[in-house]
């Protein structure tokens, strides 16, 4: 496969429309025909084929099962004495129960940070940091991930060391308790850092607290969280049916294989892995603009409304829809207005929920001084509605199928993730060759197919425009927008033991 | 060519360096790795001049400029530069005519009723500010914005961007193998014939830049008043991003001055490290950069910081939880103690066995988070300590608590156990410093322009662990002391 250089047919073909189109756009940014004599003379540069395709399944990656099923992802690559081990658990936010919200997060670095049967938390740490090597779990919405760093000299040690986290963690109390307490001071600052608590807002506003993902941990439901409870977690969850696990770097497949035989292929566990259901998400629109008051000069802007799941058949086109809209950097929309034309935001773009199991969020999101937030809001909400009513020339949506086809060998350049890649998405139920044939999807896509799709899934009547910043300025200068709410926030009131 | 290319490889343990090294006509120095890793490769163009060598009232000049290297060029991001150059210079008399209007204004001297200076008038800001926009208007007709990151982007480009330090400004890219000749094009295009158009509409976004990391930013709050109480004399006490009255007079001939002066090939290096020919590679560089013309470099002469006699402390209000800073002057980067002050730094603060982890994080559990480090530079720097008390403690209890974890230190120096994980993390930190072409670029950039010599990413790891529990000892007792600290701590203003 050679997608660079059919990529670079794709780049005369636009050369040629641009010159026999001069004329420009309506108003907005400005028009992507344009180009300078310099862009037309590197449109005309032919590049050395690059004889390159994704790493494959069944070809530089081998899938093997353990005895006892744990599903193994190898993907060799011996040029640096290292050797990293990723591993997701079925597991995470999605499952936490509304209580006791934060705790998989807790649980999944309890594991590692307890210490286990045999090694003590500060012997365990001792242990790793001498080696120079880290093993950390952490909690995902659907999966808790397992990371494995090493020098490849420590692997059989780091592969048992593992293997004893995994199946013997011991949950030490006294670490508990120091994690708990961090959360506390976590929770206490949560309102210091504005991007963090507009985000915690918005999602809070649209799930809601009859959903996981809406549900932040509180002072209650971090106190709730037993030794028990991580007990439970551990044994619901943690166990060989629900674990795949890969490996990238400096190893030889058959002694790797033999070793993780060795430390996990005799772990077994009762009956099946059984998952808790996860409530629905209530798609319900919250338009409106709410305000989150925090006396400061710069207000944090997220506008927006719900994404889709990763099994919508469109989408690839909705993830193109977004490159030109606010998720390509430099040359979106929202970028080249509001930052580059209007000087009004150094951070600024979108994204897009298309990956989660359960449907994303999509959000606008901008940093503005405050005298200019009204200004900021009114340009956005103008791309946002120019997606729908305007078509989308040819040559933007050209450019930035371009860009993804070329930058593609980028997201495999490093074996580790690349192997991530390619077990996620046998743990997210797509199919193998997904990577393969993904750059023809995005080519398939037409401007006609994005305006349907911005149509559909771009909706200016659904949009909250949630802002944190100095309500009292804001108030007057936003009330334009729609009827204000306040969310109050939590002014730091948690508990001291 | 074959002959100019010198090849050396360095071994640290199973580590090789394959590093080609040439320095071109015009002192352009040229660093090349090739690595078949992938089919891509990354590089990175460092100008040896940051925000230590611009003027006083200029502040911010050096990351204002990074950002208009993006702007295009005579032949990129325009449709015709010969007739935006009028426009840029009108706009720049405007700009000027505004800055000086705002200050009259706010000059309680010169009521304007009384003596209103011709041409000075603060009524005339709304008719100057039309005028801008005029100006501004017609200039949009030439401009096409963004082509420079639209051109790069569209042929593949990832991790496009640039960084302004104290002692540095660099380019970064990576790009996949095969457009090599693009990137030397675009680079040595920008670095000869910029145009730094859009200039104020790009003040604007480096102001909104300092509001969002230091104005509704506490820690960033919070570091700069410590940095700019720390030091009294020299401009390492400036934040790189500028003071906000600095960056309102910051006009594009400054700009222009600035990139006359200090961007010459003799002041840069390059690197680039992926699957490349290393020949061939070369051939491209000396095509593109090689005809740029070298020139003499100013003088610049850095005030020097005296030495600090006694204690200094300052406090800021913000609506935000409390933290603590703590900075103690060091020696510059090379020198004999800053080595044994890096260990001391990752004894003291590196990892959950690290000492503050253990005895303040864990053990007393008066704190949340405490980061340790001292940030590599030309002159002579800080050591820090950043931290959070875990309430109801507060940042006095954990200052003082710090203060004691230090004092073991002086008292009972460190043990072989903890110098030898340092060791092992520093031959470890080195191999993972290869994983990616990008950061292997930007280690080898860095030494090449802080040392001279790109090897001192390994001298320097070779100086490390040559560090003994007695040097660690003497460098906490003379440098960790009360009188050559600062203390910054954020205390909350009450909540309206």
């Amino acid at each position: 496969m050679d997608t660079l250089t059919r990529a670079f047919g794709a780049a005369i073909l636009i050369a040629g429309l641009i010159a026999g189109s001069a004329a420009a756009e309506e108003q907005g940014a400005a028009p992507v025909e344009r180009r300078s004599a310099g862009a037309e003379r590197i449109g005309l540069m032919i590049f050395p084929p690059l004889f390159w395709r994704p790493p494959a399944v069944g070809d530089e990656v081998e899938r093997r099962t353990l005895s006892n099923g744990i599903i193994i992802y190898l993907y060799p690559d011996r040029t640096l004495p290292l050797l990293d081990l990723v591993g997701l658990i079925r597991g995470g936010r999605l499952y936490d129960p509304g209580e006791k919200a934060g705790l998989a997060r807790v649980a999944a670095a309890q594991i590692r940070a307890g210490g286990t049967t045999s090694i003590a938390p500060d012997a365990l740490n001792d242990e790793l940091e001498s080696l120079a090597a880290s093993l950390e779990l952490s909690a995902g919405d659907e999966a808790l991930e397992v990371r494995v760093n090493l020098l490849s000299r420590h692997t059989e040690r780091g592969v048992k060391l593992l293997a004893d986290v995994l199946l013997r963690p011991a949950f030490d109390a006294g670490q508990l308790e120091l994690a708990r307490g961090r959360l506390l001071e976590e929770l206490r600052r949560r309102r210091d850092n504005p991007t963090e608590l507009l985000h915690k807002e918005f999602a809070a506003l649209h799930y809601t607290d009859r959903h996981p993902l809406g549900l932040e941990p509180s002072e209650t439901s971090l106190r709730s969280i037993s030794r028990e409870d991580l007990i439970a977690f551990h044994r619901r969850y943690v166990r060989p049916d629900n674990l795949m696990l890969a490996a990238a770097g400096d190893f030889d497949k058959e002694s790797l294989v033999a070793l993780l035989e060795q430390s996990l292929g005799s772990w077994s566990a009762n009956g099946r892995s059984s998952l808790p259901p996860v409530p629905n998400v209530e798609t319900t629109a919250k338009p409106g603009v709410y305000l989150i008051d925090r006396p400061i000069p710069q207000s944090s802007i997220s506008i927006g409304h719900f994404g889709v799941d990763r099994t919508n058949p469109d989408r690839q086109a909705i993830e193109l829809m977004n490159q030109l809209l606010g998720g390509g950097g430099f040359t979106s929309r929202i970028t080249k207005r509001v930052r580059s034309a209007e000087g009004l935001a150094y951070s600024v773009g979108s994204r897009f929920g298309t990956d989660g199991r359960q449907p994303g969020l999509f959000q606008v999101i901008a940093l503005t001084r405050t005298d200019g937030t009204a200004r900021a809001v009114g340009a956005i909400l103008d791309e946002i509605k120019r997606l729908r009513d305007a078509p989308v020339p040819a040559s933007e949506l050209d450019a930035a199928k371009e860009a993804l086809t070329n930058s593609f060998l980028f997201w495999f350049a490093d074996p580790t993730q690349a192997v991530r890649r390619l077990m996620l998405l046998e743990f997210e139920g797509l199919p193998l060759d997904y990577y393969q044939t993904l750059l023809g999807r995005y080519r398939a896509v037409t401007s006609d197919r994005l305006q349907e799709v911005a149509r559909r899934y771009v909706k200016p009547d659904d949009l909250a425009i949630v802002v944190v910043g100095d309500a009292k300025a804001l108030e007057p200068a936003l009330s334009s927008f729609g009827s204000i709410r306040k969310i109050p926030h939590q002014a730091p009131t948690v508990r001291t033991p | 060519m074959l002959s100019t290319l010198i090849a050396y490889s360095v071994r640290a343990q199973e580590i090789s360096l394959d590093v080609r090294e040439h320095t071109l006509k015009n002192g352009m120095k040229v660093l090349i790795l090739p690595r078949k890793n992938s089919s891509t490769f990354s590089a990175y163009l460092r100008f040896k001049t940051g925000s230590v060598h611009e003027q006083a009232g200029k502040t911010g000049l050096s990351h204002m400029l990074e950002h208009m290297m993006f702007k295009g060029t005579r032949s990129i991001g325009t449709l015709d530069a010969e007739a935006e150059e009028p426009i840029l210079e009108k706009l720049d008399q405007l700009h000027r005519k505004i800055s000086e209007l705002r200050e009259l204004e706010r000059s309680p001297f010169q009521p304007p009723a009384l003596s209103p200076v011709e041409g000075k008038d603060p009524s005339r800001l709304p008719a100057l500010q039309k005028e801008i926009a005029e100006a501004t208007a017609a200039q949009q007709q030439f401009i096409v914005p963004n082509e420079f990151w639209e051109i790069y982007r569209r042929q593949g480009a990832v991790g496009l961007n640039a960084s302004t330090s104290r002692d540095g400004t660099q380019y970064f890219v990576s790009f996949p193998s095969n457009r090599l000749e693009l990137w030397a094009l675009l680079e040595s295009d920008r670095i000869t014939h910029p145009i730094f158009r859009e200039f104020y509409t790009e003040r604007e976004v480096v102001k909104e830049e300092r509001r969002q990391r230091y104005e509704a930013n506490p820690e960033g709050a919070l570091s700069e008043a410590l940095i700019a109480m720390a030091f009294t004399a020299h401009p390492y006490r400036n934040p790189i991003i500028g003071w906000p009255s600095d960056l309102d007079r910051l006009f594009r001939p400054d700009a222009l001055r600035h990139f006359r002066t200090f961007y010459a090939p003799n002041n840069a290096v390059v690197v680039l490290v992926g699957d490349l020919d290393p020949e061939r590679t070369l051939r491209i560089i000396e095509e593109q950069f090689g005809s740029i013309p070298p020139q003499p470099l100013p003088e610049v002469q850095v005030t020097q910081e005296p030495p600090q006699r006694g204690e200094r402390r300052v406090s800021v209000r913000f609506d935000a939880q409390p933290r603590v800073m703590i900075g103690y002057h060091v020696p510059t980067t090379g020198h004999p103690d800053n080595y044994a002050l890096q260990v001391a730094t990752a004894i003291m603060g590196t990892g959950r066995t690290s000492r503050f982890y253990r005895g303040l994080i864990d053990g007393k559990r008066l704190a949340a988070s405490i980061d340790v480090s001292v940030s590599p530079l030309r002159d002579p720097g800080l050591l820090t300590i950043s931290a959070t008390p875990r309430a109801p403690h507060t940042p006095d209890e954990l200052e003082s608590a710090i203060g004691v974890e230090i004092e073991r230190l002086k008292a009972g120096g460190v043990t072989d156990r903890e110098l030898e994980q340092v060791r092992n993390q520093l031959e470890a930190d080195l191999v993972r410093s290869l994983r990616s072409n990008a950061s292997l670029a930007a280690e080898l950039g860095n030494a090449q322009a802080m040392a001279g010599d790109w090897r001192y990413i390994l001298e320097s790891r070779k100086r490390l662990k040559a560090v003994t529990a007695e040097d660690v000892q003497r460098v906490v007792k003379s440098y960790l002391t009360t009188d050559n600290r600062t203390v910054a701590t954020l205390l909350p203003t009450q909540p309206r």
